[in-house]
């Protein structure tokens, strides 16, 4: 809390009390406020920090996954080692870094870019927060607790959507899947009460005159994610009861032996999880729409189009779950549906594309760090987009379903998607939230090493998966073809861990050696730029009254505002 | 930041009016909700008359009207509640809050009875 | 401002009470779920944990949400004017120099105009196929069962001397094929020809496209339908593809051109501030 002396004569301001262990700069203080604060921007900082810990985890994984496939006939890891190995990567990359990392954005940005104190729920905020967080830390500890005491870790090794049957207590000995269950959907209450959080927020708390139609593209985006997340993450919840019942209670909902289905848990999984992608990767978009235009200097192309796109990738994304499926052997009706829905995502998702090229192109575009991530965005989501085309052209799935090809498609979506928004993002912000630049010296051995590490470890994986390697073997036989490529792409992993390492490096070293930011070191246009880096707990004096889309373009051009053209 | 003293368009004087935490977050709830009980009800459905050996639910299973009644009921007990509340009487709204109370724990009482019946 | 804004009072704003409650509740509902795994004991503990926290929670929030009042900080530490010094707005003419020019794109012929060429084009290209059967194959339901081996396994399948006969499926799916490729042809053209040199229009509509596709046709027709690859005559094929273009080319350059979305500005296409209009007025 802040305790500047304060101008205030009057006597109804009660100051907030000073609390035991509050002294100021002490250890103490730091966790007390951590512990107790309902404030939206210290809960998005931990939610980015919390999703960034977990993530150098899984990301430690995967290096030892690429090391033991590094040559053939390798035997770095034990075989259920290794299983548990991509479970865990998997799972942790999806549940407990990319989402908490997605909102932690929206925490922190949303009710700055709208123009308000908190969120609707602030305590609530704070009860998603820490649901995730010790969903995460249950997730792990199927490592250490029960069992994995005795016989050397349980963790799950069923692969990140634990198809039926190998979930079903024939096959899962022990509580391994049952801690996935658990985490997953303890976790997921969690995100469903951000989201419900963040949609409320948007709906209800916007500042005077910030009509539907001049909302940031980034709430507009995320708007359409909680909003998917109210969706989604329900029947996952629902999924996992019904495994638990399955697994405990003697029901028989997939288990095929006693007349389930184990196909009825892929398509009840799949509703869940190809929205999920979407939640994943729309913030990306949302990123992308906020940086682009700023360093291009130009306001975004195509606003409406913009928001209708969102509107449209969100309802598509609801009816295409079975492309997951193709090759399970669905009636050729419902192979050509979902493969029709699948191409017709390509159509909002190009349009986007095609607007944040309008956007800079005959831009004075600015090459800085966040800039220099989001074009590299552009190129890698375009490759992911294709891939993903060709997945979704059923006979080719046949082909190539389960192979690395199918691997690198969605690495290339996350990675190259998701994950170097969210590092243009934290270039962008982090000035924002800290009141410090980000070196740009490491911010460029960053980007340069993570980029050319990316690209080494995953564009083979696509030559790998033509080769007919599939995903998840333990090892492979030599002479299948399959060795240089996973060679190389193992020599990747080097240089990715070394961009992360810097990456790490300047988070830490920029807080308190970066050069000092301003209140708006991009000369940008929303609200977030209005108020001071770090804004203070109550985020405005006086809450803004915008009248265009660009407000801050408004009070910087009085004599050329933006709303004469909106 | 000066945002009062910036020139401003032609009618934007007009009152600033957005829908209601509460509403929205209901509504939200709903939903959540809604998207829970959906699956499980496209389960129960794909599953409708597919027991592989006795005893059939038919057989074992009555409609549980009692429980039923009572926990739709509740919806419009509580809205008498809120009637009650709204116009500060306290005592009917006492009344009916403690009902829609009541029939909701026997909803859930007779619930937990059934699956225990079910399974032991 | 007060009335926009309940909760700020003159230097200080009321936000709401740092709780722990959340915490302990998320906390307790997490052991719940660990207890399942572990032991039920840590399960009990952790709902009295969440009971606890979920009753306390209740209280921060009944009747009425806890604030406390926060004061703003210094003022030298509020945000900075927004400095407007030296920030002029050039507007962006269309055809300025550095910029692209709009080309207003005048040729755009009416889709029905495609549509139109496209059928008349087949039925000539019809007529000198059939001309083609009749004078050198003795049989002018071949080149028709011909095609229709495309999509007729039957056929694909016949020998010469039923190719001849007159066959009433391969008719339909020939006369099917034929008009709806004839016509999508046809659209073909309406997009395509404006993009052409302007200049001998009719050898490029007529002669050139014809032969570039009848390459492309060449190439690919083994792998399309194997039947016709075997029997075709390719002089007689370019001839019919010839007769075509030029047929619907011209029908199509006879038709007036229209004013589409194309013609009109960016911003006027957009709806959005693609340029600014210039204020000099």
């Amino acid at each position: 809390m802040a305790h500047g002396p304060t101008t205030a004569s009057e006597e109804y301001i009660e100051v907030a009390p000073s609390r035991p262990g509050q002294e100021k700069g002490s250890f103490t203080r730091i966790i007390q406020e951590l512990v107790f604060t309902v404030d939206h921007k210290k809960l998005g900082l931990m939610y980015i920090g919390s999703g960034l810990f977990f993530f150098v985890i899984a990301g430690l994984m995967a290096t030892l996954i690429r090391i033991q496939l590094a040559i053939p006939n390798n035997h770095f890891l034990e075989p259920d080692v290794f299983n548990r190995f991509f479970t865990m990567h998997g799972t942790a990359m999806v549940f407990i870094v990319g989402m908490p990392i997605i909102f932690g954005f929206a925490n922190y940005l949303v009710p700055i870019m709208i123009g308000a104190r908190d969120m609707a729920y602030p305590r609530m905020n704070a009860f998603g927060f820490w649901m995730f967080f010790f969903s995460g830390f249950l997730l792990y500890a199927s490592y250490f607790a029960g069992p994995g005491l005795y016989n050397a870790g349980s963790a799950p090794d069923v692969g990140w959507f634990a198809y039926s049957p190998l979930t079903s207590r024939a096959f899962s000995r022990g509580h391994s899947s049952d801690y996935w269950t658990l985490a997953l959907f303890s976790g997921g209450i969690g995100s469903i009460a951000t989201a419900i959080n963040l949609i409320v927020t948007t709906v209800s708390l916007r500042c005077k005159g910030m009509t539907l139609g001049r909302m940031p593209l980034f709430v507009w985006t995320f708007l359409v994610v909680a909003f998917l997340v109210i969706i989604a993450m329900p029947p996952l919840a629902a999924c996992q009861i019904m495994l638990l019942l399955d697994r405990y209670l003697g029901a028989a909902f997939f288990d095929t032996q006693n007349g389930g289905s184990a196909i009825l848990w892929q398509h009840f999984f799949w509703i869940f999880g190809h929205p999920e992608v979407y939640i994943l990767i729309l913030p990306g978009f949302a990123i992308m729409n906020e940086i682009v235009p700023v360093f291009s200097r130009k306001p975004i192309f195509g606003y409406p189009i913009m928001v209708a796109a969102n509107l449209m990738i969100a309802f598509i994304s609801l009816g295409v779950w079975a492309h997951h499926m193709f090759t399970v052997g669905m009636s050729s009706v419902g192979n050509a549906f979902f493969a029709i829905t699948t191409m017709l995502v390509a159509v909002p998702t190009g349009i986007k594309i095609f607007n944040w090229l309008g956007t800079m192109h005959g831009g004075k575009i600015r090459m800085e760090l966040p800039m220099l991530f989001c074009i590299m965005f552009l190129f890698q989501f375009l490759i992911a987009g294709l891939t993903g085309i060709m997945l979704a052209v059923a006979p080719f799935d046949w082909q190539l379903s389960d192979s690395y090809f199918v691997v690198a498609h969605f690495h290339y979506v996350l990675i190259g998607g998701l994950l170097f928004t969210i590092f243009a993002g934290i270039y962008y912000w982090y000035p924002k939230a800290f009141g410090r630049m980000l070196d740009n010296k490491l911010g460029h051995l960053h980007f340069w090493l993570f980029t050319i590490g990316f690209h080494v470890t995953f564009f083979p994986q696509h030559i790998s998966g033509f080769l007919g390697m599939p995903r998840r073997y333990y090892t492979y036989d030599a002479g299948r073809g399959w060795d240089l490529w996973n060679m190389i792409s193992t020599i990747g992993v080097i240089f990715q861990a070394a961009g992360i390492f810097f990456f790490v490096l300047n988070l830490i070293w920029s807080y308190w050696k970066g050069r000092k930011a301003g209140d708006d070191p991009w000369d940008a246009w929303t609200l977030e730029w209005a108020t001071t880096s770090p804004p203070p707990d109550y985020n405005f004096e006086h809450l803004p009254v915008v009248h265009s889309r660009r407000p801050l373009w408004d009070l910087k051009h009085p004599d050329d505002p933006d709303w004469k053209y909106e | 930041m000066e945002f009062i003293n910036q020139p401003v368009p032609e009618g934007e004087e007009a009152p600033w009016r957005l829908p209601s935490t509460r509403k929205a977050g209901m509504i939200c709830l709903i939903l959540t909700e809604s998207a829970l009980f959906s699956i499980f009800v496209v389960a129960f459905v794909f599953y409708m008359g597919k027991s592989l050996n006795p005893p059939y639910p038919s057989q074992i299973m009555e409609p549980p009207w009692l429980a039923s009644a009572s926990l739709i009921g509740s919806s419009f007990t509580i809205m008498i509640a809120e009637w009650f509340l709204k116009r500060n009487r306290t005592f009917g709204f006492n009344i009916w809050w403690i009902i829609t109370v009541l029939m909701g724990a026997y909803f859930l009482g007779f619930t937990a009875y059934e699956w225990h019946d079910l399974i032991y | 401002m007060s009335q926009d804004d309940p909760h700020a009072h003159n230097d200080a704003v009321d936000l709401p009470t740092p709780t722990a409650w959340p915490i302990i509740t998320a906390f307790g509902l997490t052991l719940v779920f660990f207890g399942l795994v572990t032991n039920l004991f840590v399960s009990l503990i952790g709902s009295l944990c969440a009971l606890v926290g979920a009753i306390g929670w209740f209280t921060d929030v009944f009747p009425h949400p806890k604030h406390e009042t926060v004061p703003y900080v210094p003022v030298d530490e509020r945000v900075k004017e927004i400095c407007r010094e030296g920030r002029e707005v050039t507007h962006l003419n269309p055809g300025e120099e550095g910029h692209r020019e709009h080309v207003v794109f005048g040729a755009v012929h009416p889709y029905s105009a495609g549509v139109m060429g496209g059928l008349a084009g087949a039925v000539v290209m019809a007529i000198v196929a059939c001309a083609w059967g009749l004078l050198a194959q003795g049989s002018i339901w071949l080149p028709i069962n011909l095609l229709a081996a495309v999509g007729d396994p039957g056929l694909a399948n016949a020998s010469m001397e039923v190719m001849k006969q007159f066959s009433f499926v391969g008719l339909i799916v020939a006369v099917i094929v034929h008009l709806t490729t004839s016509v999508l042809v046809g659209l073909l053209y309406t997009v395509l020809l404006p993009m052409l040199p302007a200049k001998r229009e009719w050898i490029w509509g007529g002669i050139v496209t014809p032969i570039i596709w009848s390459a492309l046709i060449w190439s690919t027709i083994r792998f399309i339908s194997p039947t016709l690859a075997e029997h075709v005559n390719w002089m007689a094929f370019v001839a019919s593809q010839i007769v075509f273009g030029l047929v619907c080319g011209f029908i199509v350059y006879r038709s007036t051109n229209v004013a589409t979305q194309q013609t009109w500005s960016v911003s006027r296409r957009l709806g959005v501030e693609a340029q600014r209009p210039n204020k000099k007025s």
